[in-house]
């Protein structure tokens, strides 16, 4: 009993702070009214607050619900309040894919650019005449350089 | 109107009072639909003009307006059209298993 005790005592400013800050969420609106703002994001701007508003004030009715008894109102508003997810998801507009910009014809074609590309690789890194053996990064290299020098 | 089994317990539920409005919460109890399936449906009937909506501020001070739904004249003729014609279906094709506790002889 005595420990009980000491760990009430010791636990009460853990316990007053938890209290206190869900005093403050109450007064705030409330953990289901926050995850009614959160559903509704995924609403357009233009109704995002009518919505949000008309669900919060639903609240109070199934907190209230006569019908129900307390645990069963707290899972109900759950409910509510979780399936409002995909109500937002069916409410809000499809989102329609992106259309790449219009751009003007490539004058060179994908097939066209890379036969270019390995051409100027060919030409410029290839050595005409390989060897056998390791690869002759110095003949490349040498090449390379001389392709660079020369005018085209 | 594709009348499915959700969309035909609300009309139902519409339908009991067409004059009276209804909330979201007394017409998701009364049609036994959840919140995700509900309002979806009300906007869509909404844009369809079968149903009107209105905010009402609450008599008891301190609440919220609240957002009250009913059926247009022309909701109250295509509900009563469509639910008939489901019940002549239901009727020719046997027992419907959509709307629990309630019959298309009904209407």
């Amino acid at each position: 009993m005595g420990s009980v005790l000491d760990s009430l005592v010791a636990d009460a400013p853990a316990t007053l702070f938890v209290a206190k800050r869900m005093l403050e969420l109450r007064d705030s609106g409330g953990v289901a009214e926050r995850v009614i703002r959160l559903a509704c994001r995924r609403l357009p701007a233009s109704e995002r607050e009518a919505r949000a508003a008309e669900w919060a004030a639903e609240l109070p009715a199934i907190l209230a619900d006569p019908d129900r008894n307390r645990v069963r109102r707290l899972l109900a508003t759950t409910a509510f309040t979780a399936d409002l997810f995909r109500g937002a998801w069916r409410l809000a507009p499809p989102v329609k894919a992106k259309k790449a910009p219009a751009v003007a014809a490539d004058p060179h074609p994908p097939v066209a650019s890379t036969r270019v590309i390995i051409e100027n690789v060919t030409v410029r890194f290839v050595p005409r005449e390989p060897r056998r053996g390791r690869w002759p990064w110095r003949q490349v290299r040498r090449n390379a350089e001389g392709n660079r020098d020369q005018p085209r | 109107m594709n009348l499915t089994g959700p969309l035909e317990r609300v009309l139902r539920a519409l339908l009991e009072d067409p004059a009276a409005p209804r909330y979201g919460y007394e017409l998701m109890k009364a049609a036994k639909l959840p919140s995700g399936t509900l309002y979806p449906m009300l906007a869509r009937l909404q844009e369809q003009g079968l149903v009107t909506s209105a905010w009402e501020t609450p008599a008891e001070e301190g609440q919220r307006p609240r957002r009250y739904y009913k059926l247009t004249g022309e909701g109250i003729s295509t509900a009563r059209l469509e639910l008939a014609q489901a019940g002549l279906q239901s009727r020719r094709e046997g027992p419907r298993t959509v709307a629990p506790g309630r019959t298309a002889e009904a209407f």
